[in-house]
């Protein structure tokens, strides 16, 4: 039991750390307390992340086979709890609190960061559903946290009916799994999928709604519907945590799934998972196209660039694994830079047009040249972290004679060129509207320093972030 | 090891585009002469590769670091026959570039960073011999040309930017699965471009990223039906920029079709030769035709530069040692005589703020140094004997005929419409009367004067005495043409 409870002290941590905040909240004055409060949230994330990487290495299986410490979600709860401690920071200054309780934000944030670290974990099927709840309910107040606004309302409360839906018809799969199998643990399920006919139409069924349900967190098609309403009302600090970070822990828990408890049924799910990919990418693509407000642009990209992951999980294999978690590590970079530069501009504009960025490149250069980069990755142009995770998607894919999904990829990152420059336009090629140089915090300096930083590392010099990546699914896959 | 001098030559522009960004946009005289310098070495040092260049002897001044070994890409650039005129032909135009630019007024800074980071694209499109290497450079070139277009561009800018980007974009791509293709079921795990045309890639795989690589090379130089961002995209980039797009840009095209091409799916290009060479063809007669119609100067030279390069694609096409020796002959010999042409177009516009045929005339009164190097360089063009277009375009007609003898009867006839639209536009523009308002025009300053006297030497250099480029690239050739006849 004791040596089980080490396993655990990085949840345990997030745990103490969101009802610390809560506690702190109430007892604080008011004085700087928004600072205070998100600072004592980022040591906490900090530590436990730390705590994390303290086990790597470290392979367990613990609370009843419930919950699996491998490297694979060890690598993932650290990105997972930078990411949150980086969206606690971009907040402070940036988010309009209520005045009585500013740290409600920052709680809400660490607790959905727990229900995350709970799904990358888990190795049983109703874990993995407490930890979808965890994480999507603090994201439903988050989306509405501007109360007075009502697109925000009307966010929240969108997220939160497709949510339920979702979650339903996820519990229902569970239940015909159940009542298959008799168990609820992944590795336990695929040991008895032995005696089961693997085209037992039922089966099927039950896999399809948990893969139904796991998709809603990743908004990838068709159950994406929620992602551009949220992603437009929600403050654009909450936006940018949305866009990336609960997408790392869907696609980790997705993945658990398939590979651990339906090894049985490969064809099956490698083809629903292709049909995914493409109506992903195609749906995101396109839409993003006519879209006037940034936010709700970089929705429908990020709902593109989930269809370019979703190539490597249809297509099966350790590149492809590895692959699909370096992608997700280049995506995060570049959304969280691309949201906080939003933020930025937001700030002084007051709106999320597009045109809003309009002579951006001579009101604030260096943010220009950022943002542009960003972009740039998002497009997959050599030197990025986003060439380089299409560039191993891609290529995993034809290794494996997937040629046609290769091919649909890279005609979307074409299509994608066109909204991408959209923005690129407007900072150098349109007259800026307001000659005002922008001022920039530190703090907006900082955190595009480190996705810069990631986005540029993982496409000059990505060797060792590949080899990682290859060696966590390695241990992963024999578990 | 030895000074690693193909890097220096392709990075020293970065460099300088590195200092320049640290620069205050004011101090515009420190930005150009920097520019200049930052380009001027580049050419320099491919100068001491010619002189140090055994023309026998292979691949040469080659440097080789593994990159990444789980991708399996290297870093590695050399030299042959093949690339160096295209690296002299680069590093020269960057430099008449950046003099052609003097007046550049507007962002002067990220103007002339822009031109070197293009500059860095096209050195390292023609040394990289790694696939990735060279498909990182050539999507590196797409970049800096969208802004010079976009922002220094004339009024529809931003379209013929976008269409530039959109067009190269999707023709690259495409040729990146080719390479993916390549590498996963070429037999050789390797991004190595020589050793997989060495090694020979399966048949069956061959006649798939053919097409592939086709794609992404034919947007590039352009062949017709991929041709239409090209008279865009000259008509609205600024003088400089239209003498690299036309001088380089197109050439990567045709350099990939004999760098990989030709020698990697040497069996699938014998079979869809005639495919090849009918597309050549119809872009030399389409591309001419067009030339002949055009009111607008630059445009008549942009279609012009679709028909001259469908001589390269047609000598490729044929799959001769002849026919390729005048492919690579014409690459050179179009970018010194097409850039010659845009300079002077340039130049013209500066001074009538038209480029439009009709409302110029009797150039050769007022200004008769800029109208009589437009006659040489329009005869240059049409193929006159003794200049340089003349002896690149018959050995691709020789070479042609010898293999696909009906092509080259009907590609003969481009020439005869080439010359027709040519001396009608001098006829127009340098001949005749010239109209009142341009009475006090002033003739090549010593600036422009120094853009344009190295490329008419050259050019008639090459014309006279052939062997002076083909000295270089013939060996290349024959080790490069597996299939003969």
């Amino acid at each position: 039991m004791a040596r089980e409870f080490i396993y655990l002290v990085p949840e345990i941590i997030v745990l103490a750390t969101a009802l610390g905040v809560l506690v702190l909240d109430l007892v604080l004055g008011a004085k700087r307390k928004p600072l205070i409060l998100a600072l004592a949230s980022v040591a906490g994330l900090l530590a436990a992340a730390g705590f994390t990487a303290n086990l790597m290495g470290q392979r367990a299986i613990v609370m009843a086979d419930m919950f699996v410490i491998d490297s694979f979600g060890l690598v993932l709860k650290v990105v997972i709890l930078v990411g949150a401690a980086l969206s606690v920071l971009l907040a402070v200054g940036f988010l309009e609190r209520p005045k009585s309780h500013p740290g409600e934000y920052d709680f809400l944030i660490v607790a959905s960061t727990l229900g995350m670290m709970v799904m990358t974990g888990s190795n049983n099927l109703l874990l993995a559903f407490l930890g979808i709840q965890l994480t999507s309910i603090p994201l439903y107040i988050l989306a509405g946290f501007k109360r007075n606004d009502s697109k925000s309302s009307e966010a929240a409360l969108k997220y939160f009916l497709l949510g339920v839906l979702t979650a339903a018809l996820m519990l229902y799969g569970m239940s015909l799994l159940y009542g298959l199998t008799g168990t609820l643990n992944l590795t336990t399920i695929a040991a008895r999928l032995g005696g089961i006919k693997t085209n037992d139409p039922v089966l099927f069924l039950g896999m399809v709604f948990i893969i139904a349900g796991f998709s809603f967190k990743i908004a990838a098609v068709p159950f994406h519907f929620w992602a551009p309403d949220v992603y437009e009302g929600s403050p654009t600090c909450v936006t940018a945590f949305i866009s990336a970070v609960p997408k790392i822990a869907g696609f980790a828990v997705l993945l658990r799934l398939v590979y651990t408890a339906f090894p049985a049924l490969t064809p099956q799910w490698t083809g629903l998972m292709a049909l995914m990919a493409v109506l992903t990418m195609v749906t995101g693509n396109i839409m993003a196209i006519p879209q006037k407000d940034i936010k709700r642009m970089l929705a429908f990209s990020g709902i593109a660039h989930v269809g370019y992951a979703l190539i490597a999980l249809a297509v099966p294999g350790q590149n492809a694994m590895g692959a699909l978690v370096f992608y997700l590590l280049a995506y995060s970079a570049m959304t969280a830079g691309a949201f906080t530069i939003v933020v930025a501009v937001g700030r002084v504009s007051h709106e999320h047009q597009i045109t809003s960025f309009a002579g951006l490149g001579t009101r604030a250069p260096v943010l220009a040249a950022a943002m542009t980069v960003f972009l740039l990755s998002m497009l997959g142009f050599p030197l990025t972290a986003g060439f380089t995770g299409k560039f191993l998607v891609f290529s995993a894919a034809i290794e494996k004679h997937y040629v046609w999904l290769a091919l649909i990829g890279v005609i979307n990152s074409v299509i994608s060129l066109y909204y991408y420059f959209g923005v690129v336009r407007q900072m150098y090629l349109t007259p800026a509207r307001a000659t005002t140089k922008m001022q920039v915090s530190g703090l907006v300096w900082l955190l595009i320093a480190i996705a810069l930083t990631v986005t540029f590392a993982l496409g000059i010099y990505p060797e060792p972030v590949i080899n990682l990546t290859r060696h966590l699914v390695v241990l992963f896959a024999r578990f | 090891m030895s000074f690693p001098i193909l890097t220096a030559i392709v990075f020293f522009p970065l460099i300088g585009a590195l200092v320049t960004l640290f620069y205050k946009p004011e101090q515009v005289r420190l930005i150009k002469w920097t520019a200049l310098l930052a380009s001027i070495v580049p050419l320099a040092l491919s100068i001491i590769v010619i002189v140090g260049f055994h023309p026998g002897g292979g691949v040469q001044f080659a440097e080789r670091v593994l990159w990444s070994k789980t991708i399996g890409a290297s870093y590695y650039l050399g030299i042959d026959g093949l690339s160096l005129p295209m690296v002299f032909l680069s590093a020269l135009l960057s430099v008449i570039a950046v003099i052609a630019s003097w007046n550049i007024s507007v962002k002067t800074k990220g103007y002339f960073a822009l031109l070197l980071l293009l500059e860095v694209g096209m050195l390292g499109v023609f040394v990289a011999l790694d696939y990735i290497l060279f498909y990182i450079f050539w999507e590196l070139v797409l970049l800096p040309m969208y802004f010079l277009i976009g922002i220094w561009g004339g009024k529809r800018r931003e379209y013929a930017a976008l269409k530039f980007f959109l067009y190269t974009l999707a023709g690259s791509v495409i040729m990146l699965l080719a390479i993916l293709a390549v590498y996963f079921n070429g037999g050789a795990k390797t991004f190595d471009i020589l050793a997989l045309a060495a090694k020979g890639i399966p048949l069956g795989l061959q006649h798939i990223v053919f097409w592939g690589f086709f794609l992404g090379f034919a947007v590039k130089v352009p062949i017709f039906p991929f041709h239409t961002w090209l008279p865009d995209a000259h008509v609205e980039a600024p003088t400089a920029i239209s003498v690299l797009l036309a001088g380089v840009l197109l050439k990567m095209g045709t350099y990939g079709f004999i760098r990989v091409i030709l020698t990697t799916t040497p069996d699938a290009l014998k079979e869809y030769a005639w495919i090849m060479a009918t597309l050549a063809v119809i872009s030399i007669i389409y591309g001419a035709l067009n030339a002949m119609i055009q009111k607008d100067l630059k445009r008549m030279i942009a279609y012009s530069s679709i028909s001259h390069m469908g001589y390269v694609v047609l000598g490729i096409a044929s799959g001769t040692v002849i026919g390729t020796n005048g492919a690579i002959m014409q690459m050179f010999s179009h970018g010194l005589i097409t850039a010659l042409l845009f300079l002077l177009v340039g130049f013209i516009y500066e001074r009538t703020h038209t480029r439009n045929i009709s409302e110029l005339g009797g150039l050769l009164n007022k200004t008769p140094v800029l109208a009589g190097i437009l006659c040489f360089a329009s005869f240059a063009s049409l193929g006159l004997p003794g200049l340089s277009g003349f002896i690149a375009e018959f050995l691709v007609l020789v070479g042609a005929y010898s293999s696909l003898p009906w092509f080259a009867v009907i590609a003969s006839g481009g020439v005869v419409i080439t010359a027709g639209y040519l001396l009608w536009m001098l006829q127009r523009v340098v001949m005749g009367a010239l109209p009142d308002k341009y009475a006090d025009l002033l003739d090549a300053t010593p600036r422009e004067m120094l853009a344009l006297v190295p490329l008419v030497v050259l050019v008639l250099v090459v014309g006279l005495y052939p062997e002076s480029v083909l000295g270089f690239i013939n060996h290349s050739v024959v080790a490069l043409v597996k299939v003969v006849g």
